[in-house]
Formats: C-alpha cells, sequence, structure tokens
C-alpha cells in the first residue's frame, strides 16, 4: 500500500464529527503505524479548505493519491468496507 | 429570556428581469425562497443567473450562486455571449460561486452525513462579499448525487430556513418531468412551498412556446395563468400582454395618411396615437398605401419604420422610386428605417421582442407593418393574438401612429384571422376591396370605422396608376360593394352605367 494523504474534513464539534474521528482513528491503527495517518481538519475554523476541495457533505474523508483524489462521505462508521476502499 | 417574533408582511423586492415585476406585482419576496420548476431547458438556469446577474449591476446586491449541475466555467460561457460577464463580477467581489457540480465518478457514501459543508461555504461567503441574494440550481441534481434523499430533503428545508433568518433572498430550482404533471420530481414543493414559479416550453401547433406562470405566492399579490417569454441576446423577456395598461391619453391631434381623398374620407386624417388597419387582398393596393403612410410622415420630418414581411428591401425601395419617392434618401437623412424579415425566420415573441427593440432604438413616429397577416402563418391562434395584442399595446404606449395592413384570404374580402383578433383593438379600418359590376374589375375603398371621429360611410371606387391610388367618386346605385357579392339596384342599366358614377 503506497503511502497517500488522509484528511477527513469535520463541521464542528457534532455527534457526527464525533463518529467520523472515532472511525478514522479505528481505521488507522488497524494499519502499520504510521502507514495511514489521518489528519482531521474542521471546515468550521478553516472555510478555505470547503471551497478549495469543493466540498458539500461532511464528514468527507480526501484520500490524495499522486494523480487523483478520492472522496468518502460519511461517518465511516464501516470500518471494513472503508478499508476495501482504500486498497 | 423569551424570544419575541415580529410578524411583518412580506416585502418585495424588484428583480429588473422584464415584464417579471409586472407579472409578480413587484418581484420577488424579500428574504424568502422562490422554487422554479421546469422540464429541462425551459430556462430555470438562465432565469436564476438573470436574477443574480440584476441584482448585482442593477440594485448593487452582491450574490451566490450554487450550483448542482454545470460547472461554473459552463454557466459563465453560457451567459457571456449575452455580454454578461460573470467573471468580472467574482473579480470584483459581488458574486461567489459554489461548484456542486456532479464529481467524474460518483462519491462513496459510507455512514451518515450532512450538508454542514455546503453550510460552511455558504456562511463564509455571505460574509465575505455581504451577499444579499441567492440562487441554488437545480435541486434535483443533489438528490442524484447523494444517495440519502432523506438528508437532502431535511437539509434542503434546513438551508431555506437558515437563508430566511440571514433575511437573503433566494431562487431555487428544480425540474419536473412533464408540462403539466407533477410538480417536482422530489415533491419538495411541499416544504419550501411559498413561491412557486413553474417555466414551461411547450409544443403549440408545432411551434415551441415558453411560458411561466406564477404558481404561488403566499401572503402576495400577483398575476395568475401563463404569460409568454422570450430567450434573446437580453435573456429572458416576460410579456404580460393582455394586462398593458392602456394609460396613455388619447391625442386630437391627426396626422395624414399620405392621400388627400383619404384624409376627407377620414375628415382630416387619423389620430396621432391611433392603429390604421388596412384590409384588402393581394395586390389591392396596402402596400402602396403604407409606402404612401410612410413618404407623408418623411415628408413632415416625422421618423417611421416600416416592418416589410412580404416583400424584400430591394422590391420596396423600387416601388417607391416607381411612385417618385426617394426611400433611399430619406434613410440617408435617418427619417426612414426599412426592416425586411421572414416571417418564419423566428418565433412570435422573439419578432416582438425585435421590433420593440427596433422601436426603443429608432424612435419612429410612425411604424407601417405589412402585413400583419403573414404572422398568422408561423403561429398559433393563441400565439398570434397574443402578438397582436402585445404590438398594439407597445406601439400605443410609445403613441406611434400605425398602419398595419391585413391580407384577405378572397379577393372579394372575407374575413381572415388577423382581422377577426385585431379589428376590436385597432382604431381606424380601411378596406380595399375588389368589385364586380358589369363584367369589370373595380376597386372600392371604404372607412368602416374611425374611433372618436366622424368619417365617410360612403364606398368610393379608387384606381392604381403611375401617381398612386386615386381614390374617385363614391359608387352609386350598387349594394353590398364591400359586404358581400355587388349587385345594382333596379335601374335599367343604360342609366345604371352613366350615373354610376355620377357628380
Amino acid at each position: 500500500m503506497k503511502k497517500n494523504k488522509y484528511i477527513l474534513f469535520i463541521t464542528g464539534d457534532t455527534e457526527l464529527s464525533q463518529t467520523a474521528k472515532d472511525s478514522v482513528r479505528k481505521i488507522s491503527n488497524s494499519y502499520e503505524k504510521g502507514l495511514v495517518d489521518i489528519e482531521v481538519i474542521d471546515l468550521i475554523e478553516h472555510p478555505q479548505f470547503a471551497i478549495e476541495y469543493g466540498i458539500i457533505a461532511t464528514p468527507i474523508l480526501i484520500v490524495m493519491k499522486p494523480h487523483t483524489i478520492e472522496k468518502i462521505v460519511g461517518s465511516l462508521t464501516d470500518i471494513e468496507k472503508v478499508k476495501r476502499l482504500l486498497k | 429570556m423569551k424570544k419575541s417574533t415580529i410578524i411583518e408582511a412580506p416585502v418585495k423586492v424588484e428583480t429588473a428581469i422584464e415584464g417579471f415585476d409586472y407579472l409578480t406585482l413587484g418581484g420577488l419576496t424579500k428574504g424568502r425562497n422562490t422554487l422554479v420548476v421546469g422540464t429541462s431547458g425551459s430556462g430555470k438556469t438562465l432565469l436564476g443567473v438573470q436574477y443574480i446577474y440584476k441584482a448585482i449591476t442593477e440594485f448593487n446586491q452582491s450574490g451566490i450562486f450554487i450550483t448542482f449541475e454545470e460547472r461554473p466555467e459552463d454557466i459563465m460561457r453560457n451567459v457571456f455571449k449575452l455580454n454578461w460577464d460573470l467573471n468580472q463580477l467574482v473579480s470584483e467581489n459581488q458574486l461567489r460561486f459554489i461548484d456542486g457540480s456532479p464529481e467524474p465518478h460518483q462519491q462513496e457514501e459510507i455512514g451518515s452525513y450532512d450538508l454542514s459543508g455546503l453550510f460552511v461555504q455558504i456562511e463564509h461567503f455571505i460574509k465575505e462579499i455581504d451577499a444579499k441574494v441567492l440562487v441554488i440550481d437545480s435541486i434535483g441534481s443533489l438528490f442524484t448525487q447523494f444517495k440519502n434523499q432523506g438528508v437532502i430533503r431535511s437539509e434542503i428545508f434546513r438551508i431555506i430556513n437558515f437563508l430566511r433568518d440571514l433575511g437573503i433572498t433566494s431562487i431555487m430550482t428544480a425540474e419536473r418531468l412533464d408540462e403539466y404533471g407533477p410538480i417536482t420530481r422530489f415533491g419538495i414543493e411541499e416544504f419550501v412551498s411559498d413561491n412557486v414559479i413553474v417555466l414551461r416550453n411547450v409544443l403549440d401547433d408545432e411551434k415551441c412556446r415558453r411560458t411561466i406562470q406564477i404558481l404561488k405566492m403566499r401572503g402576495n399579490k400577483h398575476l395568475q395563468g401563463e404569460f409568454p417569454f422570450t430567450i434573446s441576446d437580453e435573456g429572458i423577456s416576460i410579456f404580460p400582454l393582455a394586462s398593458i395598461e392602456l394609460k396613455q391619453e388619447s391625442s386630437l391631434d391627426k396626422v395624414g395618411t399620405g392621400n388627400e381623398e383619404l384624409d376627407k374620407m377620414t375628415h382630416g386624417g387619423i389620430f396621432r396615437d391611433s392603429i390604421l388597419l388596412v384590409s384588402g387582398p393581394t395586390g389591392g393596393g396596402k402596400t402602396l398605401m403604407g409606402t404612401m403612410f410612410a413618404a407623408e410622415s418623411c415628408g413632415r420630418g416625422e421618423k417611421v419604420l416600416i416592418l416589410a414581411y412580404e416583400e424584400s428591401r430591394e422590391q420596396l425601395l423600387r416601388n417607391a422610386q416607381s411612385w417618385g419617392l426617394e426611400f433611399k434618401q430619406w434613410e440617408k437623412e435617418g427619417l426612414l428605417k426599412i426592416i425586411c424579415k421572414y416571417p418564419e425566420s423566428m418565433g412570435l415573441e422573439d419578432h416582438l421582442l425585435s421590433i420593440r427593440n427596433a422601436i426603443q432604438e429608432f424612435e419612429p413616429k410612425r411604424l407601417i407593418m405589412d402585413s400583419v397577416s403573414a404572422m398568422e402563418r408561423v403561429a398559433s391562434v393563441k400565439n398570434f393574438r397574443e402578438f397582436v395584442i402585445g404590438l398594439t399595446s407597445f406601439v400605443k404606449q410609445e403613441r406611434i401612429c400605425s398602419l398595419l395592413t391585413s391580407t384577405t384570404p378572397q379577393l372579394s374580402g372575407g374575413e381572415s384571422v388577423t382581422e377577426a383578433h385585431i379589428s376590436t383593438i385597432t382604431d381606424v379600418i380601411v378596406l380595399l376591396r375588389y368589385v364586380e359590376l358589369h363584367g369589370f374589375l373595380r376597386r372600392g375603398i371604404a372607412v368602416i370605422k374611425m374611433r372618436g371621429s366622424q368619417h365617410e360611410k360612403q364606398v368610393r371606387e379608387f384606381e392604381i396608376d403611375h401617381t398612386g391610388l386615386n381614390i374617385g367618386k363614391p359608387f352609386k346605385n350598387v349594394e353590398n360593394i364591400i359586404l358581400g357579392t355587388a349587385s345594382s339596384t333596379s335601374i335599367p342599366e343604360k342609366d345604371s352605367l352613366g350615373d354610376m358614377f355620377s357628380k
């Protein structure tokens, strides 16, 4: 698995944000340490990212691969499904 | 502390979209959302763009355009041909786009979500440019981009409440599948139902016809029914035809018709603000009357606009020259403008718009339209009627003395569709007819109606020769010349022949 950049965008301290943060923590921990580091950014504090990435729905996980950007919308509760997509 | 609620009557804000403010009796409801629905290609996006463009350029109100369908670049490109430079408005911080156009591939959804990302963008731009208006185009695309329809519904509801709390006036578009079916595909009108506008693009008698209807405007009055509109290089223009007020004062000032005898028949010409209809069969002298009317106007130094739908420019100029009239010279002097168009070249709404633009630009005192009946063949009866009413009410408003010609279906006359629709609107009607008498085909002229003035009731004979249209003496001892089959009364033929045009 190549090293990609992962950002989870959330909007404020909401239940959805909390669930999504818990999900990405579990996902990160299920990999070898340092392989999948997921940064968490709150768009309410940094709205420019919402504009830059054209974010409509949140939470959203953005996977920056060398040539493409993949987006997964939602609180990512089905961790196995997320992991299948990250492959 | 208990929050007090102030209940205010809805206030309207102008949109400066032609005809729209009249239709809605003042514009959109301030601080509220208006849902605009229509089938694909009905003009929803353009209405949204035009609304925001006018709000910025006419009323200095910044706006946000949220697009869920087309990319912002495509929208900018599409309206650039209307000379609406949205890019410049963006660089002047008066406009912001929120790009929610679909991603190349469907994004995955895992778990639950809402549209808070969109809220972040809206809030950011509202603060950044102090936005007062907002357009969302279109809601339907949101439902296809996201799987959880329940979330989308409740989020649309949340957006509308959010905008209302901030006092932002907004338009939201939504598609529908049938012109006369359910209001929207997703039933969203149920919860955003304060104001609903329907745009239609229907086939009517094989012609495309665009209409706009204000379905409801809660707490506000508006005009009822469908009104035609056109999309031209000025965007959307609506014609609230049937309701243009005839508020101009009537004029007692009379102008000449270009024919001395006809002036006598009409007791001094026609009123300056009136509409003269010349009805006659083909080759009956209608175009000549129009030509003389134009010449009279130019001779007085009054500008005249000729709209020709049956003859080419060259034909008109050549004919005028054969009557000794220097149309070319008058054109050079800016007294005369000739516009020749095929009726088929565009729809009637577009014809009407181009006529109005030509009038506003050239500012003529008189107008000649030869012929109105040529327009019949490019439209349905209903559409034609609206055109005639729109045209006549506009020239009346502008106080342009107009001569309209109408070709009768038969040589002997007969009522055309044009006349059925136009005769009640025109002030003066002149009939030109062929009359068969004793084996000879002769021409008769009669003034059958003249609003607000006396006129001669007799039917006169006229001839067309190299000097023009010469009106002679009244027919005598002949009945039903104009309104039926001519027949001489019971007078010996020998007498009648000598007596028919007695002095």
